[in-house]
């Protein structure tokens, strides 16, 4: 399988002036075609941080990121906004939907902006994908009229709308409560199986990290060491997530 | 613990505050330097009034005056007359009065120009400290008139030239003249030492000027009724002392008025963004509320908190408006200052300016109230469990994203245009306000500036105006003209008037004097606000005359004139605001009594250049008045409209600093209102051109719909505002004259450019704040 993320080097930092804080320091990251990665670490390691300098969303203060194949680290907002409405997709713990538009058209909107296809045709997609996380019929709900767990699997719906090479999710199951985030997690692998696309999460929960294939433990703004736990399956789920716990201990995370 | 939350709402929202701050200081400084110039004009007309002791009425009389009549006619009425003069004016040609360097003869000058003495007893001619202007022999006295349009100076020399005869004076003061200052008064008065005088005599044509100073001022209506009743000598019109304050008042009031007008209109514009900064602090602050209510603070006390921090900053703003209006109000009385000495009324202007800062400042607080009565509508329940806001009744299901038209970005802006129009309303209506300020002193200058503003003058539209005072070699004169004129083959149209003085009784049934203009007037035909030109047996009546008479269309008025009387139906209205707004129109004359003048109007064939003709006509006919319309209009309104001119570039000034303010502080606030639908976007691929296209979408969709309703209002309500004002002045339904590459295109298209470029910028400062990370 070839690389479809690659970071190598990268540092970024906030504050201005003299106040500087490093939040990466030479992060270098490689995320595989189709592989499912989860990025785990204690409040403030730089977790986040690193999602959104490889997805593009931030800049990155040196270092190169790679996209599938081409490198994006510098790149102007432009051709940036357009790799990610074509090939990225994202899911966040606040979800982010975009309140005066309706369940429908909230999953629709990637699909329309990035055009070259009728209005019917995505709206038949987006109602494939709505029934496939099973809230077809809040389709036409304004998004205050629909539940934490009901809005995620509309974001899910959003985020896979273009066919992304890519998932990104920051802590997508962070607002909802376990049973929920245990359903909106099932959904997402399992669409993505079918697809064949990569994920790349960030998360705190063991359960949600148990079902990558790869941990990658960040702390202080490094990457301090991977897991690799293998192809998900339903019945290792608990296996994974005591083996998991346990490295996670020995990190003190 | 309440100033440390003060100091935090004040940083927190310093953006928004200094904004408002900035209009309501511009509103207080304007409101108060409007009205100390309105209490500088006032008291500096009535001081001068004072000094000058100015007549309660006078009568001009051309011609012959038998003065034992009018001293027997004092002596008899000396129950009401406190003292009375007859003088006697030297009328001098425009062409016979040289000045400049080299010295020019005044050909296009319109003005009545006479020469006279000092008076003994009343009506004196001042000089610039309002002092009684004394003048030695070879100086003369030039009214300040000339002295601001012409730009003459102490020392330079004005010359009287009539065939063999010339004078040289030397300009030793400027005159205010408590009579004829303004320029919409077509005469003026030079001084002149009595030796100089008398050698002017041989010269000049004689006017009376008959003048009556009352114990009773209230009695001028009564007095004048007398005199006309008794057939006093009236060969000429007559003026009260309130026209004279009120035509002094009109040509400088009228600037503070539309800067009085500006400032309300920008008080709207502040208090709309001021309830649109408060929502949305309240907004931001509705769990904090919640908590406060929990806590069990009383409504009052939150209240407090909020309208603490609004009622510190008003203060300020109108405190710092009041300090900085006497620099203001120095700039907007200049005029006054020069032509009535100001008002030397420096408590009286305060105490004004005070009064309207402080009423700013408590319709202020009191709006301020009324907007926080929102949070009474909180509750901590609702506050604390987020099911206070965001749960209206959404309108997302409005216009779906599968019936999108046109480029997504201006969809989704046009959408949200829909969708919030409440947020927007207030952006509209500054918009509409803001366009409203740029236009209307703007059309209303084109208007004057127009040629077709004569029609307001009671002029037909004519090419050359020639002008005939009664003289003795008056018929001489007219029949040369008019043979003169017949003669020319370039002439085209020809128009002979005359103006006569009748009698008729006014509604009260007392007899009165009335001025009508004799002639065919069809030739240079009038617009007529009702009704059309009079034909035989007819009279057309001024808006003014109209309503004094109370006579309109289809009405009948009797005419007593020399020994007879006629019935005449009135048959149509016109405006006109020159002789005070009251004049009438006849086709022919009554009978063969004495006019007072004579106009005779020519219209050019096409071709015939105009400049070349009125310099013939001026060479041919040195002692008559030779103008073009347009120079009969423009020395009568030509300090008005420059005037006009100034608050249309104030208006358009003030209008552009408003609205790209207000756009800054608009977009800004809606950018942060916005701040996770934005990064929402961005994270599904909207580039920041994208976001900010949609933000230009909103914002320039509302700036087209600001331009048409604005435009329109200006149009309907600001003529209709416009009339009102010049309804005063004889012209009561004002049509906006406009140019239209100036107002439908150039100040649309600069507001689109100026306004894009701003909110654009704005979104690009913003780019920081649109991730879902910060």
């Amino acid at each position: 399988m070839r690389d479809i993320l690659q970071t190598l080097g990268v540092n970024k930092s906030y504050g201005d002036g003299k106040v500087r804080q490093m939040v990466l320091k030479d992060v270098s990251l490689t995320v595989r075609e189709g592989e499912f990665a989860a990025i785990m670490g204690p409040s403030g390691s730089g977790k986040s941080t690193l999602l959104y300098c490889v997805s593009g969303m931030d800049s990155v203060d040196s270092g190169r990121v790679t996209f599938d194949g081409q490198e994006i680290s510098g790149k102007a907002d432009t051709c940036l906004a357009a790799i990610r409405l074509s090939d990225m997709g994202f899911i966040f713990q606040n979800i982010f939907l975009i309140k005066n538009l309706t369940v429908l058209d909230n999953v629709m909107l990637p699909a329309l902006q990035k055009g070259g296809e009728s209005k019917e045709s995505v709206k038949f997609r987006a109602m494939g994908l709505l029934r496939k996380t099973g809230i077809e019929d809040l389709a036409k709900r304004d998004i205050n009229e629909v539940s934490g767990g009901q809005l995620q699997r509309a974001g899910i719906c959003r985020a896979l709308i273009n066919n992304p090479k890519m998932i990104f999710g920051d802590e997508p199951t962070g607002a909802l409560n376990t049973i929920a985030g245990n359903e909106i997690m099932d959904i997402l692998i399992s669409i993505n199986k079918e697809r064949g696309g990569s994920i790349l999460i960030v998360t705190h929960d063991v359960k949600v990290a148990a079902r990558a294939e790869r941990i990658i433990c960040m702390l202080d703004g490094k990457i301090e060491s991977e897991i690799l736990l293998g192809k998900y399956d339903d019945s290792s789920l608990n296996q994974r997530e005591s083996r998991l716990s346990e490295w996670l201990h020995a990190r003190s995370v | 613990m309440v100033f440390t939350m003060l100091n935090k709402y004040f940083k927190r929202e310093k953006g928004v505050l200094i904004c408002v701050f900035l209009f309501i200081f511009l509103s207080a400084l304007l409101i108060a330097a409007s009205g100390e110039t309105v209490v500088s004009l006032f008291s500096g007309i009535s001081k001068m009034a004072e000094e000058a002791k100015t007549p309660h009425l006078i009568q001009m009389h051309s011609g012959e005056l038998n003065k034992s009549e009018v001293t027997v006619f004092a002596e008899k009425h000396a129950d009401l007359l406190e003292s009375f003069q007859a003088v006697k004016m030297l009328n001098v040609p425009s062409s016979n009065i040289y000045w400049g360097d080299p010295l020019e003869a005044q050909t296009g000058n319109s003005m009545d120009n006479s020469f006279v003495t000092q008076n003994e007893k009343f009506d004196f001619l001042l000089d610039l400290n309002n002092e009684v202007a004394k003048v030695a022999a070879g100086e003369i006295g030039v009214p300040v008139y000339y002295k601001e349009t012409s730009g003459l100076t102490l020392g330079d020399t004005v010359e009287i030239k009539s065939g063999n005869t010339s004078k040289k004076f030397m300009v030793s003061v400027f005159i205010r003249d408590s009579q004829m200052n303004s320029s919409f008064i077509t005469s003026k008065r030079f001084l002149i030492n009595e030796s100089d005088y008398i050698a002017l005599e041989s010269i000049a044509e004689p006017e009376y000027l008959i003048g009556f100073r009352l114990k009773d001022p209230d009695a001028v209506s009564r007095i004048s009724d007398i005199y006309a009743d008794e057939g006093m000598p009236s060969m000429g019109p007559s003026v009260d002392y309130n026209s004279f304050v009120m035509l002094n008042a009109l040509s400088e009031g009228m600037i503070a008025l539309i800067i009085l007008l500006i400032s309300m209109l920008l008080v709207a514009i502040s208090l709309l963004c001021l309830r649109f900064a408060m929502i949305a602090a309240i907004q931001e602050d509705y769990e904090e509320i919640g908590v406060m209510k929990a806590i069990g603070m009383p409504y009052k006390n939150i209240r407090r908190l909020y309208i603490s921090k609004y009622a510190i900053m008003g203060a300020a703003a109108c405190l710092a408006g009041l300090v900085f209006s006497p620099v203001v109000a120095g700039i907007l009385s200049g005029g006054v200052d020069l032509y009535f000495g100001g008002g030397g009324s420096g408590v009286l202007s305060f105490i004004v300016a005070l009064l309207l800062t402080m009423l700013l400042f408590g319709f202020f607080i009191l709006f301020c109230m009324s907007v926080l009565r929102a949070l009474k509508k909180i509750t901590p329940v609702k506050a604390l469990t987020g099911n206070g806001r965001d749960k209206k009744k959404s309108r997302a299901r409005l216009l779906p994203l599968s019936s999108r038209f046109g480029n997504m970005n201006f969809y989704l802006g046009f959408r949200d245009l829909a969708i919030r129009r409440k947020t927007y309303a207030t952006l509209l209506i500054v918009f509409v306000l803001g366009v409203f300020i740029m236009l209307t002193p703007y059309n209303l200058y084109t208007t004057i500036d127009s040629p077709n503003f004569i029609t307001y003058m009671g002029i037909g539209k004519s090419d050359i105006r020639l002008d005939i005072p009664n003289a003795q070699n008056t018929d001489e004169i007219l029949t040369a003209v008019l043979d003169y004129a017949k003669s020319d083959d370039d002439v085209e149209k020809l128009q002979s008037l005359s103006t006569c003085r009748y009698k008729t009784t006014d509604v009260d049934g007392i007899v009165t004097g009335i001025n009508i203009e004799s002639g065919d007037q069809n030739i240079f035909p009038l617009s007529y606000l009702s009704g059309k030109a009079p034909e035989k047996g007819e009279i057309a009546l001024s808006v003014s005359n109209s309503d004094e008479f109370k006579k309109n269309v289809g009405d009948h008025i009797s005419l007593i004139g020399e020994g007879a009387e006629e019935n005449l139906t009135v048959s149509g209205i016109y405006q006109d605001i020159t002789n005070g707004g009251k004049t009438a129109k006849m086709e022919s004359v009554l009978t063969e009594g004495t006019p007072l003048w004579f106009t005779i109007n020519l219209g050019l064939k096409d071709g015939v250049s105009i400049k070349d003709k009125l310099a013939e006509y001026r060479s041919e006919f040195l002692a008559i008045k030779v103008n073009s319309p347009d120079s009969y209009k423009s020395q009568n309104l030509g300090a008005f409209m420059e005037a006009v001119f100034s608050a249309a570039i104030l208006g358009m000034f003030l209008a552009a600093i408003v609205l790209a303010v207000i756009t800054v502080m608009f977009a800004y606030m809606l950018i942060v209102s916005d701040g996770r639908e934005i990064a929402a976007m961005r994270a599904v691929g909207f580039s920041l051109k994208d976001i900010e296209r949609q933000y230009l979408a909103r914002i320039l969709t509302m700036l087209a719909l600001g331009i048409i309703i604005g435009t329109i209002a200006s149009n309907t309500l600001g003529e209709g505002l416009v009339s009102g004002l010049a309804g005063m002045m004889g012209a009561s339904k004002v049509s906006f004259e406009t140019n239209p590459i100036i107002t439908y295109l150039t100040i649309p298209l600069f507001l689109f450019i100026f306004i894009g470029t701003v909110c654009a910028a704005v979104c690009r400062r913003s780019d920081s704040s649109f991730t879902v990370n910060h």
